[in-house]
């Protein structure tokens, strides 16, 4: 068979690969929703986060691109430490040891209420943090108390209404705060089991997530040079068990 | 011995003395230090992808003479500059590390030493470069595939 002039055959394979560029935008499209899941954060990690009072809780820090199962102990000379905002107020300096894909440390026995962990990141000689890293414990039932979710300092992700009363198919708004202003920013949410999403704070009003499944969430953010993330747990709602 | 002469030999000893007991130390430690002032050198600033400054992040220089041997390690300073003082021509590697997961490797080119016309050539991949790049590569991949599926049909 003869073969068509290239010109017309150009135009012929790109009209016939109208199907191949739409498939193709779709990928594209998949690359960039995904690229925020990709992206290199930092968290604290709980065993429990609805401990009981008198328990004990397993604090994890970790680093990496795969929230919460593929991470890294970060370098010691970037970790500044983790502290534990209390029940009463106080914070106390945890204890951490570094592990081999992560730094480890303890807290117990817990009183009721709000427990904050977070974890520092700075380089010496810095003047401030470069990540700030939180997770939400609530020890005890009927002690939860949104009002105690902001440490008041740092950056830092802080959730409006109470996450022992959020379940699958709300919504949860979070404001972006530096040392308890509120702030502007993007943020982005990867729950365990579920889609990435992202919604955006202003310094007027929060970011509104919808919170599609149970399990553990890690929010994270930017503002002004600096990165937080947090970390809490949704429980599942109590009618899909029935 | 008049008394007045016996107290100027006196003075004398102690000057001597003092004078010996300052310049002993300088004898000891012989080896002095000086220094100069000079303007030349290349550098450059790390930022992250959001403007802010890469600072006070590990730095490593290499040489392009010593490949694979640090010429200068440092940290950036708090505006993510770092600065150094090339001794042959050639490409030097420049990396900066935040140790948070954030790490660049610049190439800087050193034509001719006291002209240095440095052209660095980015090899971190920034957010948006990635993203291009990813997009542009899929694209022309698929294309590729389109033309040579149309060049089949035709024959």
């Amino acid at each position: 068979m003869r073969r068509a002039p290239l010109g017309p055959r150009l135009l012929r394979s790109f009209g016939g690969a109208a199907a191949t560029m739409a498939l193709a935008g779709v990928v594209l499209a998949g690359m960039v929703l995904a690229r925020p899941a990709g992206a290199h954060e930092h968290w604290v990690d709980l065993d429990e986060f609805r401990p009981a009072a008198g328990d004990t809780v397993r604090v994890t820090a970790r680093s990496g691109h795969y929230f919460p199962k593929k991470g890294h102990a970060l370098a010691a000379k970037v970790v500044r430490g983790v502290t534990a905002r209390l029940p009463d107020g106080q914070v106390r300096d945890l204890a951490i040891t570094e592990g081999d894909k992560q730094w480890e440390g303890a807290l117990g026995p817990l009183a009721d209420g709000v427990h904050v962990f977070t974890l520092t990141l700075q380089r010496a000689r810095a003047p401030r943090p470069r990540y700030e890293a939180r997770a939400i414990a609530i020890a005890g039932v009927g002690s939860d108390d949104a009002a105690a979710y902001a440490v008041g300092s740092g950056l830092e992700l802080v959730p409006r209404r109470p996450l022992t009363q959020l379940r699958p198919g709300q919504s949860l708004p979070v404001a972006l705060t530096l040392d308890g202003e509120p702030v502007a920013g993007e943020v982005t949410a990867v729950p365990t089991g579920g889609r990435t999403s992202s919604a955006k704070a202003t310094a007027q009003a929060p970011a509104v997530l919808d919170i599609r499944v149970a399990g553990r969430y890690l929010l994270s953010a930017s503002a002004g040079g600096r990165g937080c993330s947090l970390v809490f747990d949704v429980d599942e709602d109590p009618e899909v068990g029935q | 011995m008049a008394p007045a002469a016996a107290l100027v030999r006196t003075a004398l000893a102690w000057v001597l003395l003092i004078w010996a007991a300052l310049a002993w130390p300088t004898t000891v430690f012989g080896h002095g230090v000086t220094h100069e002032v000079f303007g030349a050198g290349t550098g450059i600033r790390a930022t992250y992808d959001d403007g802010s400054a890469m600072e006070y992040c590990d730095v490593a220089v290499i040489s392009p003479a010593d490949d694979g041997v640090e010429f200068q390690t440092g940290t950036t300073d708090r505006h993510g500059r770092f600065a150094f003082v090339p001794d042959t021509a050639g490409v030097w590697r420049v990396t900066v590390d935040d140790g948070m997961g954030h790490m660049m490797t610049v190439d800087v080119t050193v034509d001719s030493l006291g002209a240095i016309a440095a052209a660095p050539h980015d090899h971190g991949i920034g957010r948006l470069s990635g993203t291009v790049g990813g997009e542009g590569a899929i694209l022309g991949l698929f294309g590729l595939w389109a033309l040579l599926r149309g060049s089949k049909a035709d024959e």
